[in-house]
């Protein structure tokens, strides 16, 4: 075993301790193994010296105040399961629906636009085939109209929509940090 | 030796060698080994333990391009020291007594 995979195996060994916690382990343990190797000891005299990772892991857990039994694979299957269910799950609906109602408010201002194009141009065609009136006249005024509305919205909802995105990547983020920190507790 | 037992004194034996100065893990281990067993996993939990018990204080330093924790005993460690002995003359009191069969 080399060096690199018995800091693996302790690093893996230590997961229910916290970032900091673990770190401090693992630097110690650096620390020893470059004395030791600047005293002229080998890579496998050292791994030797320390003795299994499993049983490293085991005493620097002793002090930690980390339960010395980690729940088995079945206990963290059901524990990631229920924290799917009840934290992972609604988030990805609220996160989804967020977003579709970003997505649909950036769209309605073209729509609007295009909206508005399309009546003017039906109601150009309606006059070429039967001819002015009054009403047609006042429908080209209203696809212009809704054009113009259209442009006028489009700021405002691009403004809205970024801030619904940014608002889906917090919620994301706090979420996943939510998470991460019962996982590790276990 | 009772496991308790070896616990304390091992705290205590790192408090001693901290009280000639500042040390750092491989010495520490270096400087117990002849007197008492330790070894690398052993260490850690106790020095983490002195150190939150506010026995001992950390610093880390450069040395050789790479960081190196130092540990340097506080009165309080030394007052743990002062204890220490205190409790061996206590029973050395009770040996002797045990060894005399019950008799003073």
């Amino acid at each position: 075993m080399t060096k690199k995979q018995w800091d693996k195996r302790l690093n893996k060994k230590l997961s229910a301790l916290p970032d900091k916690e673990r770190r401090r382990v693992l630097d110690y343990y650096d620390e020893l193994y470059w004395d030791k190797r600047d005293a002229g000891f080998s890579e496998e005299a050292i791994l030797e010296e320390f003795g299994a990772p499993e049983e490293a892991a085991a005493r620097a857990l002793e002090e930690s105040g980390a339960p010395k039994t980690k729940k088995g694979a079945a206990g963290r299957f059901f524990i990631a399961f229920f924290l799917f269910l009840f934290v992972g799950l609604p988030v990805l609906i609220v996160l989804a629906a967020l977003g579709i109602t970003g997505a649909a408010v950036f769209v309605s201002g073209f729509a609007v636009i295009a909206a508005g194009i399309a009546d003017f141009f039906y109601f150009v065609a309606q006059m070429c085939i039967y001819g002015a009136s009054g009403a047609y006249v006042a429908h080209l005024g209203i696809g212009l109209a809704a054009a113009g509305a259209g442009c006028l919205l489009i700021p405002p909802f691009l403004f809205l929509t970024k801030k619904l995105f940014i608002l889906c990547g917090k919620l994301f983020a706090v979420t996943g940090r939510f998470i991460r920190g019962k996982r590790e507790a276990y | 030796m009772d496991t308790q037992l070896k616990k304390g004194l091992l705290d205590v034996c790192v408090l001693s060698v901290l009280r000639n100065g500042e040390s750092y893990g491989y010495k520490i281990i270096a400087d117990v080994a002849p007197y008492i067993e330790i070894s690398e996993s052993t260490l850690y939990p106790i020095l983490k333990r002195l150190e939150a018990s506010g026995a001992v204080s950390t610093h880390s330093r450069e040395y050789n391009g790479r960081l190196r924790k130092y540990y340097e005993i506080t009165e309080k460690g030394m007052q743990r020291i002062v204890e220490f002995i205190e409790d061996v003359r206590e029973f050395e009191k009770i040996y002797e007594f045990i060894v005399n069969g019950g008799k003073k």
